[in-house]
């Protein structure tokens, strides 16, 4: 089966991005993370045999690299570019996202960032992360009930 | 079901990996539970940043990509046709050099190792008669002639 790359990127970069920025937390990493994705791709690409082999490929590469990438430069340096600095407006209260992710350890993260972005099934993101299903659904349900404990205290902050 | 059980399926049912009948329950339950629709609204403003938050890379990102590849396509046309092609090259031009070396070799052989063989058995000679008068000439200082 032939693959137009072109089309692949097309589909797919905007997400893997997402994913690598939402780990990485900077621009030009997620950038140089996501041009070595496509890339490693294109080396592989004779190698697939279905659409969605691909979306868990890239998804799974752009995570290794971009853990790989941490612990290079752990240590190294203060990451300087934040992003994720637009608010997000909902009624009165203001979601900052990355302030949001800091709060969750790599692994509390990651599933929940593979099913936020890439829209992935538990499934899905059980064989990207090389975890069981209940082990992804654990993680979830940990992330998602603290940050609903961070958003409730932040309500009951203002509320005060 | 009770309030802390739907709780742990809202994540599931927004996600929509809920079977029929517990998505009926979750449902009916929702419509008359304030403390679960709250958390069910909290659950969806975590959900909106991060679709709020998506970012696009930059259009330049891909050109560069393709120049990264288009760079690998050129050494790996390098690494395994031109190779080849630059060593049966090589090889052609040391067989050459060789044959005419060789070639070049022989004809030396022919031409000039007569000669010097011819030269040197003439030295030989002379050598050799020069050896003869000289032993004649010893032989007539002994004997006073």
């Amino acid at each position: 089966m032939k693959f137009n790359f072109k089309e692949i990127y097309k589909q797919h970069s905007k997400y893997v991005f997402n994913v690598a920025l939402s780990v990485l937390k900077n621009t030009k990493d997620a950038e140089d993370i996501m041009q070595d994705v496509f890339i490693k791709f294109f080396e592989n690409m004779d190698n697939f045999r279905g659409e969605a082999n691909i979306k868990t490929y890239l998804y799974k590469i752009t995570i290794n690299k971009s853990i790989d990438y941490i612990r290079k430069q752990a240590g190294r340096r203060e990451k300087l570019v934040k992003v994720f600095e637009t608010n997000i407006k909902s009624e009165t209260q203001t979601l900052v996202l990355n302030d949001l992710l800091d709060k969750l350890t790599m692994n509390e993260k990651l599933p929940l960032i593979l099913s936020e972005i890439g829209g992935f099934s538990y499934k899905e993101m059980a064989e990207i992360l090389n975890i069981k299903i209940g082990t992804v659904k654990s993680r979830i349900n940990r992330s998602i009930n603290k940050l609903k404990n961070i958003l409730k205290k932040e309500k009951t902050d203002e509320m005060q | 079901m009770k309030c802390s059980e739907i709780q742990k399926l809202l994540y599931d049912y927004i996600k929509n990996e809920i079977n029929y009948d517990k998505r009926q329950i979750i449902e009916k339950h929702l419509k008359i539970c304030r403390r679960c629709q709250n958390e069910f609204e909290i659950i969806k403003k975590i959900k909106y940043a991060f679709i709020n938050n998506l970012q696009s890379p930059s259009p330049e990102l891909y050109k560069n990509i393709e120049k990264r590849i288009k760079k690998q396509n050129n050494l790996w046309n390098f690494n395994f046709i031109l190779k080849p092609v630059f060593a049966v090259i090589l090889l052609l031009f040391l067989f050459t050099g060789i044959f005419i070396y060789n070639k070049n070799a022989s004809f030396l052989k022919k031409s000039e190792i007569s000669e010097i063989f011819y030269e040197s058995y003439n030295i030989m000679e002379i050598e050799n008669n020069e050896n003869e008068i000289d032993t004649q000439y010893l032989l007539y200082d002994q004997l006073d002639l």
